[in-house]
């Protein structure tokens, strides 16, 4: 293992000899980690590998079964989410952990006892709400600490929740995948909060699935490969290559599938679509067997274009013609009858039913289908589910598995299969690779190509420009509502596609 | 895995039922009058009108919905019931029309609820109150009592109450588990946003559950009327709660998605048990109250913490 040189002082934690385990599982086996103060620390390895049980057992979720923790040198028990929050640990996790019915202020600082603000339990909301807008400033946030969380869009959630862990004296910082639902640009300014910090001794440790940002941003790297501590690198003597093998443990093959040809006939067709302000009149049209991706700022509609379509918030007003026929399409049961399946952004609110079994959650949307006389043919959805859990190598013990113990690419790949079998023509992704690591999005591609080559439609709304451009037949940018440009796949740079999406050289 | 994953959801089922048991087993050694055969017969047949209304409110928890009106719909139907009989109308359009009063006001309550998009505690608390009004003015000054021998039948003894219960059971049972109404009702309380976005019809769906709620509660009334041989507008006051009690205490969970009827009859056996074996054992009803308190707390609380350890 390599130390690094420009770090300087006692590591801020260690933990030696982590082991966790689930029934059936062994999630941690004899893992050591240790992080520095100064350094950005990237966990590294697949979904199920054990970053996000480690994080868990540092941030008193869970106990570990065996194992030691160290913090500043100091031997701890955690036994609860108090300890390490004392200790001045911040945790940063995937999922959204606001309270969305007050305003960005009280969440920032929710909880914590801040700079004094609070005497005699008397919250002094002046200083609340300056010092609430002078960190949202830090990170070139325009937003009114006044708003209510609930207005906000995710990404803007992600930045609070962010500002929310710096309000405190912070020495650590566990960032779960915080970029995943982040802009580029906003990315940026997080990437210069964490530099800065950086310089103040403030430890990182860090997971991402995105390889460019651990380069970019990263001092070692810890890889985990099924709960074992794969190694610990300076990312300087890693190459991309020799860090994806060593989380995969084999070679790795090519990102992006081939895409069979589009045919002939337009399965979709939309006429001047609004919905509201944020989409501003749409139309295009999508072929059998097209892949069509849809990208742009955050902001630019792209969701509430999605939306629009599947009928889940339906459009203002304009036309949705499937197979040259005009159809109503104002509420997603509507949408799925003429063939239009829609695989939400938000896969654990509004994808999945955590607390309940992997076949009822794949009964969802093909429960009328399965029961023509209101009886539904059980024997039948078993079936079915088993034979998507084969086709799809979903990794579970069972099709009774609750949805909420699967592992996020496990999860989507169970979203995907309660869609694939309603048969739709078209099937209208929303981010459909956000917080899936590399096999996961590489399974995910595969299941589209096939999807394609059966002759099904695919509309991807996505904010990875990358995967935009190489998946896509086509690629449309949208900008404030409209769609403002439109490359061949392959055509344009990553570059390109953020011009277009931010509307560099136009008149404004 | 698999084994490990089954044995818990055996455990889930079972954890009310060794509650029963445990009750009972203690009421055996303690109660040598709790014993005795005919004592069981009272407890069916104290059972069944808590029973049949707790299978409708087992439906309607497990969707997300709450449903506080039942009792008042009782009252609403038992005084509706007493003014039919008295005008001499047959034994069984009277049923008939029952179930269909009790129906027509959780439908009322459904609609109100989707179409307002008011909460199902506020709207049915409202309606709780309403009914109860309406109940009190219905059966002002009116003397129901001394019902024809048919329809007395319905509610006397254990075997016909106790067949009515069952058959309620059966019917629901076979609801949740086989058909898409049951499917729905597990969809909607899990996560309504999901189920909506799966094409589900939450709306239409949750109207039925509120009637199937509302006529469970006007099949209560029945057995409740034609038992005790008179209605008047007191009745039912509180049977909301302790449905509701009821049904929590077998393990089906209050927000909506987990749980089903079979686990309900449980928690229903249980409360009439225990206050049956403490009145056996001299304590009084104030009493009976406190302890039957302590059981929901402690029940819910075992179920909540089973829960998060299989998480």
């Amino acid at each position: 293992m390599n130390q690094l040189n420009s770090t300087i002082g006692a590591p801020l934690v260690v933990m030696k000899g982590i082991v966790k385990c689930f029934p059936g599982v062994i999630a941690l086996n004899q893992v050591d980690f240790e992080l520095l103060p100064g350094e950005v620390h990237v966990l590294l390895g697949e979904n199920g590998a054990g970053k996000s049980t480690l994080i868990k057992v540092l941030s008193g979720a869970f106990p570990a079964d065996s194992g030691e923790i160290f913090i500043y040198g100091e031997k701890v028990v955690i036994e609860s989410p108090e300890v390490p929050l004392k200790k001045g640990l911040r945790f940063i996790y995937q999922e959204l952990n606001l309270v969305p019915q007050i305003d960005i202020a009280r969440n920032i600082f929710l909880g914590v006892e801040p700079l004094g603000i609070r005497k005699l339990g008397i919250i002094n909301t002046s200083t609340l709400y300056k010092t609430a807008s002078q960190l949202l400033e830090r990170f070139n946030i325009q937003l009114d600490p006044h708003r209510i969380v609930s207005t906000l869009s995710v990404t803007q959630q992600k930045m609070v929740e962010i500002a929310r862990a710096l309000v405190t004296d912070a020495r650590v910082i566990v960032l779960d995948e915080p970029t995943d639902v982040l802009e580029s640009t906003s990315r940026n300014d997080l990437f210069k909060v964490i530099n800065h910090l950086k310089k103040e001794g403030v430890g990182f440790i860090y997971i991402s699935h995105r390889y460019a940002e651990v380069y970019e941003l990263g001092d070692r790297v810890t890889i985990l490969r099924d709960g074992k501590n794969v190694g610990t690198f300076s990312i300087r003597d890693l190459t991309l290559e020799t860090m994806i093998e060593k989380m995969i443990g084999g070679k790795i093959g090519k990102q992006y599938p081939s895409l069979p040809a589009p045919q002939e006939k337009i399965i979709l067709r939309l006429e001047n679509f609004y919905k509201g302000t944020v989409v501003q009149g749409v139309d295009f049209s999508l072929r059998k067997g097209e892949l069509l991706g849809i990208t742009g700022l955050m902001g630019a509609g792209k969701t509430e274009l999605a939306r629009a379509i599947a009928g889940v918030d339906p459009p203002t007003s304009g036309s949705l013609y499937i197979e040259d026929e005009k159809v109503m399409v104002r509420t997603p049961e509507e949408a799925i009858r003429h063939g239009i399946s829609f695989l939400t952004e938000n896969r654990k609110t509004e994808g999945l039913i955590l607390d309940q079994s992997l076949r009822n959650n794949y009964g969802l949307p093909n429960i009328n289908r399965l029961s023509p006389f209101g009886m539904v043919k059980i024997k039948k959805m078993n079936d079915e589910i088993d034979f998507y859990m084969k086709e799809l190598t979903i990794k579970a013990p069972h099709r009774f598995t609750l949805a909420g113990q699967l592992s996020g690419g496990n999860q989507q790949k169970l979203v995907l299969a309660k869609w694939l079998g309603t048969h739709a023509k078209v099937i209208i992704f929303d981010e459909p690779t956000r917080g899936i690591d590399i096999i996961g999005r590489r399974e995910v591609y595969r299941i589209m190509q096939e999807l394609l080559a059966e002759g099904t439609s695919i509309l991807m709304f996505t904010s990875d420009y990358a995967e935009a451009m190489e998946m896509s037949h086509r690629v449309m940018v949208m900008r404030r509502g409209k769609i403002v440009k439109e490359f061949p796949r392959s055509s344009a740079s990553e570059d390109d596609i953020l011009k277009a999406a931010i509307g560099v050289g136009e008149f404004r | 895995m698999v084994s490990s994953s089954l044995l818990k959801q055996f455990q889930r089922a079972t954890q009310a039922l060794l509650g029963l048991v445990t009750i009972n087993v203690i009421f055996f050694i303690f109660a040598p009058t709790y014993r005795a055969i005919s004592n069981f017969q009272t407890i069916f047949s104290q059972a069944t009108v808590l029973g049949v209304m707790a299978v409708g409110t087992t439906v309607v928890l497990l969707s997300a919905g709450l449903d506080l009106s039942v009792g008042s719909i009782l009252t609403f139907v038992a005084v509706s019931v007493g003014s039919m009989l008295n005008l001499q109308y047959p034994v069984w359009l009277i049923v008939f029309i029952a179930l269909g009063i009790g129906a027509f006001w959780g439908t009322v309550n459904g609609l109100i609820i989707v179409i307002t998009g008011v909460s199902p505690l506020i709207v049915t608390l409202g309606m709780m109150m309403i009914l109860r009004g309406f109940s009190e003015l219905l059966g002002a000054g009116k003397d129901m009592s001394s019902f024809p021998r048919a329809f007395r039948a319905l509610g006397s003894g254990y075997f016909i109450p106790v067949l009515i219960m069952a058959a309620a059971y059966l019917v629901v049972a076979f609801m949740l588990g086989k058909t898409r109404l049951g499917f729905n009702a597990y969809a909607i309380g899990g996560n309504q946003e999901v189920a909506r976005l799966s094409g589900i019809r939450v709306n239409k769906c949750k109207v039925i559950y509120y009637a199937i709620g509302g006529l469970m509660a006007g099949l209560a009334a029945v057995l409740l009327t034609a038992r005790l041989n008179f209605a008047n507008s007191t009745f039912g006051q509180g049977m909301e709660m302790n449905s509701i009690a009821a049904v929590v205490i077998g393990g089906t969970s209050m927000s909506g998605g987990i749980g089903g009827v079979g686990r309900t009859i449980i928690g229903v056996l249980i409360m009439t048990c225990l206050a049956s074996g403490l009145s056996h054992m001299g304590v009084g009803s104030s009493w009976q109250r406190v302890s039957i308190g302590i059981v929901i707390i402690l029940a819910v609380w075992i179920d909540t913490a089973q829960r998060k350890r299989t998480l």
